[in-house]
């Protein structure tokens, strides 16, 4: 029981090549700048886009399969798809939402207990807040019994201080559904709190699979380290990797030049909440220093020489 | 008063509003989604619009006159369009079938698609998601396509004038009383049809505002884009 997706599409000059699997119950976290092929992904497994070439398998049925020529409609595919804006029908209530999904089948009474809309049945959508928005998307989603959960940035269009709510609340509700999941962001923060696996695609390509652990704690291209965080990194002339990442814990000052692997000129100092940025201008690239609040005791100053050593253990060796 | 001229007017207008309805939203749908050919089919839809009435109905007369082989069908079926109340149904269609194809593809396409698309992946079937979905949400642009097809149709002259002449109590409508009342010097019966004409019209615009601002108030709020 599974969902198996292995996708080529070109657009133009964009070219959209994809391949991963998400198992029954998974999260699987789908990571990447916006643009780079994350929604079209969703929207060929959905059936409203059509790939050009590959196949989609969903629970032994055949979604997909370009060299079989078959292609079902996205009526027929038992996929839920949860769009960024939610897309409720503004003519109905939340209650006409849900039923025009059921038909006659059952009533919606079920589907707006269970997902905490009492009391709002009668409302159109634009009298909702964001979260009873997401609440009736999920519910009428869920209306339609999909096989395999897309959820398209949900979060993006919500204000930061109610993410932590609507993040509680779906992850309440994936835990309830035990279906795969295909969760799209470009923020890591959410796959961190979501998902268990992750993929990391940039420009259409499929940079890397893994569970978040090795792929946030150790990547291995440039795409993935770009995207899990890590603001230092740099091409490389020579050896056998195109890039080279500096995690943040890989680099401490030091006083003389002599003893640094890194010289810079401080271009810009930001204090953050915790932490000191210091912007660093090394020939032609920037540098991003971070120090913690504590440690940084205001001896440097725009402008100034600046000393760093770079522990060559925990530097992270990336493919383009 | 003879009151035959505006009966006929409305009795045209109503029944070719009522095809132009059907006919200008299936042609409005059908070329909102599609990716090839649409320039070349748009042009082709509009071209009613922008001719000079007396040449489309000319057209109508070569297609559907008695010397055309539409026009012997037609003729052989006791159905016949030439000096007509039907055939000045027929030019009122193609007259206001631009207005109405036009007016409601902009609609069709300020709708914002993942309505549709979400619909699709719910399971809805296409008819579900046109009559349940798009419709409702494109109604003010609908309603007013069709309130500015029958105003359009109850002035029609031109095409009409060609296909169905002016033969009164029969094909002569208000439009063309008010032609043939100037051309007899009868001007307080001119101005009498005029007024009328003003009258209608005015209030079917007036409808149409009423109208789209109540469908606003439910409809656009937090809906569509």
């Amino acid at each position: 029981m599974a969902l198996i997706a292995d996708i080529e599409k070109r657009v133009g000059n964009f070219h959209l090549k994809t391949a991963f699997k998400v198992a029954e119950g998974e999260i699987f976290g789908l990571l990447g700048e916006s643009g780079c092929g994350k929604s079209m992904t969703l929207k060929c497994i959905a059936g409203i886009e059509t790939p050009d070439r590959g196949r989609i398998l969903l629970n032994d049925r055949v979604l997909f399969d370009s060299e079989k020529g078959i292609n079902l409609i996205p009526q027929k595919r038992k996929v839920g798809y949860l769009f960024q804006d939610y897309a409720l029908f503004p003519n109905m209530t939340v209650e006409k939402n849900i039923e025009i999904v059921l038909g006659k089948r059952e009533s919606a009474e079920q589907y707006i207990e269970q997902f905490y809309l009492k009391g709002l049945e009668h409302h159109y959508p634009f009298m909702l807040s964001g979260g009873q928005q997401q609440r009736c998307a999920i519910a009428r989603m869920m209306a339609s019994k999909p096989e395999v959960l897309l959820l398209d940035e949900p979060f993006s269009a919500v204000d930061k201080g109610l993410k932590w709510n609507l993040e509680l609340q779906v992850l309440e509700l994936l835990d309830q559904m035990k279906k795969p999941t295909i969760f799209v962001t470009h923020n890591k923060d959410e796959i961190d709190h979501l998902c268990e696996k992750v993929g990391i695609l940039s420009r259409g390509q499929m940079k890397e699979t893994g569970t978040k652990e090795t792929i946030f704690r150790h990547p291995k291209t440039a795409a993935a380290a770009k995207m899990t965080g890590c603001e230092n990194v740099f091409p490389m002339s020579e050896g056998e990797y195109a890039y080279v990442g500096i995690p943040p814990e890989a680099v401490r000052p030091v006083d003389s030049e002599a003893d640094a692997d890194i010289t810079g000129r401080v271009e810009r100092i930001f204090r953050e909440n915790e932490e000191t940025v210091l912007i660093v201008r090394i020939q032609r690239h920037i540098f991003f220093y971070r120090c913690p609040n504590v440690l940084f005791d205001g001896s440097l100053a725009v402008g100034d020489r600046i000393f760093l050593a770079v522990d060559k253990e925990k530097v992270w060796y990336l493919e383009s | 008063m003879d009151l035959m001229p505006i009966i006929l007017s409305l009795k045209i207008a109503a029944v070719s509003t009522g095809i132009t309805f059907f006919v200008g939203m299936y042609a409005a749908w059908k070329t909102a989604n599609m990716i090839h050919g649409k320039g070349l089919l748009d042009a082709v839809f509009t071209l009613p619009m922008v001719l000079p009435p007396t040449v489309t109905g000319f057209f109508l007369l070569v297609f559907f006159g008695k010397s055309s082989l539409i026009g012997q069908v037609l003729s052989n079926c006791d159905f016949d369009l030439v000096f007509s109340w039907r055939g000045a149904v027929l030019a009122s269609v193609v007259v206001t079938f631009p207005l109405m194809y036009r007016t409601t593809r902009s609609a069709f396409e300020q709708l914002d698609p993942n309505l549709i698309d979400a619909g699709k992946t719910l399971g809805l079937s296409k008819l579900i998601i046109f009559w349940k979905i798009v419709f409702p949400n494109c109604l003010p642009g609908i309603l007013g396509a069709t309130i500015l097809s029958f105003s359009r149709a109850l002035g029609e002259f031109g095409a009409t004038i060609m296909i169905a002449g002016n033969i009164p109590g029969k094909t002569q409508t208000a439009s063309l009383a008010i032609y043939t009342a100037m051309q007899a010097g009868n001007r307080p019966l001119a101005y009498q049809w005029v007024l009328i004409l003003m009258l209608i019209s005015f209030t079917a615009m007036l409808v149409m505002n009423a109208v789209n601002s109540r469908q606003e108030l439910l409809v656009r709020r937090g809906g569509g884009r």
